[in-house]
């Protein structure tokens, strides 16, 4: 077991390498390089001089395992454009997107497998039927397309929601002003991950069901509720730990457009404006952050999927 | 005969016919869009700026006083364009790798699908949004990027194909006549796989669509004048309190599209893999 967990670890530390080793290679082979040596009141001697300084006029091996060295570390190094620690940048905006995200998971969870649930245990009824239909919906609706949707139903014509940002600007930061402005941001970020774990949860309580153990517990008499909670869901659930693990790129990759759309101050938003910004150290910064915590996420789901089910073993 | 064979499939699964009549309806009026449309998208009526439906224009101006019907019409031929070439190269790509790595196995195998793996746990939207502002939007650039981060899928579905018909007979029969790895590779196993990947292309044009449109909501996609459904709703975000109908129609237009590819790729799915649809019908 430990050495599975091991080689898992030296796997994910592996996909961390590629990923730097990718984004990097992309920032170096683009064209133009950063914004700030595009500035053409710069002169030829000071645009050297600046390249001198951020270490871009060393050969792209060296400047790659400077950067590498610093960030195992722990340095990421600074942002070209605010001068600031990108460690410190990021830092920053880790908590509102925390929040989103962990809200986003959690609806599609609470939401999801119950109604995975309660459509397969009684297939073909109207709620089975508006289940997988809403589902179907929701997996095809363009998530920032519905945001604005739900923006000019809650905000401009209703008046029932704000439109944007975490706390309403120059008032008290309370929860109850929080939850307000978490509604729609959440229900956007659900909107691809929930009809998915429905869809899974349904298929695999459907197919659990099924199985000849679950005959042998009805043969014996045990009604129908003791059947799904003792005996089929804990089997049925396994699965959808995987569906979990795969979902958490989607939901942070979701929250880039979410953060655009309700101006969410999370990492979304600060990885979009490092992208435009052309700003190499925090672009780095952003990727190998959000990779770590995908990587980390999915080994979790690993190591959680083999202590529910004994039967799984890591290869 | 043929109606026959349409009726029954009708019966069988609605929501794929119609979902085929739809999509056909679209690609006609992408196609015949210069016949359809009385304006270009590019020009301006200065006297009806953001107007709502009338006579002049059916579906009313956008904030330049362009015809949004014209625009939705064209975009039809710019989204879809960009949503198929994304596709096809994405399914190439998915193919050959996953076609070599389950055919030779051993290391290849290995290397590839370690790839795919790692790839499959990158948040590429990251990738994408880094990749275009770096590189620059152009349409072949977007085709490229949305093709490059999408082939992991399609891989390890043929790669699982070619490992199951890899001992069949026929293989095994084809080698030993003497045909090289090539010839067993594309003429005999990859068309078995042809039901699979038809299923995985069209669900990936579903995806292609959303990810264009997301990206052109970020200003990365195709650009402006050029219309696109994922740009035109871009541009609306400025004007929902005044003209909210301008964020409706593309939305509603990449939602339908999007939900009918789904359809028919579940629907071709049943027709193809027969063991499916008996799961199905006897749940």
């Amino acid at each position: 077991m430990w050495r599975a967990i091991l080689r898992r670890v030296l796997h994910a530390l592996l996909v961390l390498l590629t990923v730097s080793l990718l984004t990097f290679g992309l920032i170096m082979a683009a064209p133009g390089g950063p914004s700030i040596l595009l500035d053409p009141d710069l002169s030829p001697a000071d645009r050297a001089r600046l390249r001198q300084e951020l270490g871009l006029d060393a050969p792209a091996h060296i400047q790659y395992l400077k950067w590498a060295g610093n960030a195992v570390r722990g340095d990421l190094g600074r942002s070209l454009v605010q001068k600031r620690r990108v460690a410190e940048m990021i830092g920053e905006r880790v908590p509102a997107t925390a929040v989103l995200a962990g809200a986003g998971l959690l609806l599609t969870l609470l939401a999801g497998i119950p109604l995975g649930v309660a459509a397969a245990t009684r297939p073909r009824s109207l709620l089975d039927h508006a289940a997988t239909i809403a589902s179907g919906v929701g997996v095809a609706i363009p998530g920032f397309w519905f945001g604005i949707m739900l923006i000019i139903l809650f905000a401009v014509w209703l008046h029932l929601l704000p439109s944007a940002g975490m706390y309403t600007p120059g008032g008290p930061q309370t929860l109850a002003d929080l939850l307000r402005h978490l509604v729609m941001p959440t229900l956007v970020l659900a909107t691809f991950s929930l009809p998915q774990v429905t869809l899974f949860a349904r298929a695999s309580v459907l197919e659990t069901l099924r199985q000849d153990y679950v005959r042998t517990a009805r043969a014996k008499g045990l009604d129908e509720r003791r059947v799904l909670f003792r005996h089929g869901l804990r089997n049925a659930l396994i699965p959808v730990l995987t569906v979990i693990g795969l979902l958490v790129p989607r939901l942070v990759g979701g929250a880039v457009i979410t953060e655009t759309v309700f101006a969410w101050p999370g990492m979304g938003r600060l990885s979009a404006d490092a992208a435009f910004g052309r700003d190499y150290p925090l672009i780095m910064g952003i990727t190998m952050v959000v990779s770590v915590v995908v990587i980390v996420s999915n080994l979790l789901t690993d190591i959680a999927y083999t202590v529910v089910d004994p039967r799984i073993r890591l290869e | 005969m043929v109606w026959q064979g349409v009726a029954r499939m009708f019966r069988r699964n609605p929501p794929a016919v119609l979902s085929v009549l739809f999509l056909a309806a679209l690609v006609g009026m992408a196609l015949a869009a210069p016949l359809l449309t009385r304006y270009t998208t590019e020009e301006i009526d200065l006297g009806r700026i953001v107007e709502g439906p009338g006579r002049e224009h059916w579906l009313g101006t956008d904030e330049n006083g362009r015809d949004v019907f014209s625009r939705l019409t064209y975009g039809a031929r710019v989204s879809l364009s960009v949503a198929l070439a994304a596709v096809a190269m994405s399914i190439s790509l998915g193919s050959l790798l996953g076609a070599v790595s389950g055919y030779f196995g051993g290391p290849v195998d290995h290397l590839t699908m370690r790839l795919t793996d790692a790839l499959l746990c990158v948040p590429t939207f990251f990738l994408l949004l880094t990749v275009l502002t770096l590189f620059g939007t152009s349409i072949v650039n977007i085709v490229l990027v949305i093709g490059l981060t999408s082939w992991m899928g399609v891989a390890r579905l043929v790669r699982g194909e070619f490992l199951k018909y890899r001992a069949f007979e026929f293989v095994i029969a084809a080698r030993a006549l003497g045909a090289g790895d090539r010839r067993v590779i594309f003429r005999h196993v990859l068309p078995q796989t042809v039901p699979a990947i038809t299923v995985a292309s069209t669900l990936g044009v579903a995806l292609a669509i959303l990810t264009e449109s997301a990206l052109s909501y970020l200003g990365l996609g195709v650009q402006p004048p050029t219309p696109s459904w994922g740009n035109m709703l871009s541009a609306s975000q400025s004007y929902i309190w005044n003209a909210p109908q301008l964020a409706v129609y593309p939305g509603v237009l990449i939602l339908l599209t999007v939900l009918a590819f789904n359809a028919l790729g579940e629907g071709l799915r049943d027709l193809l893999d027969p063991q499916r649809e008996r799961g199905r019908s006897d749940r």
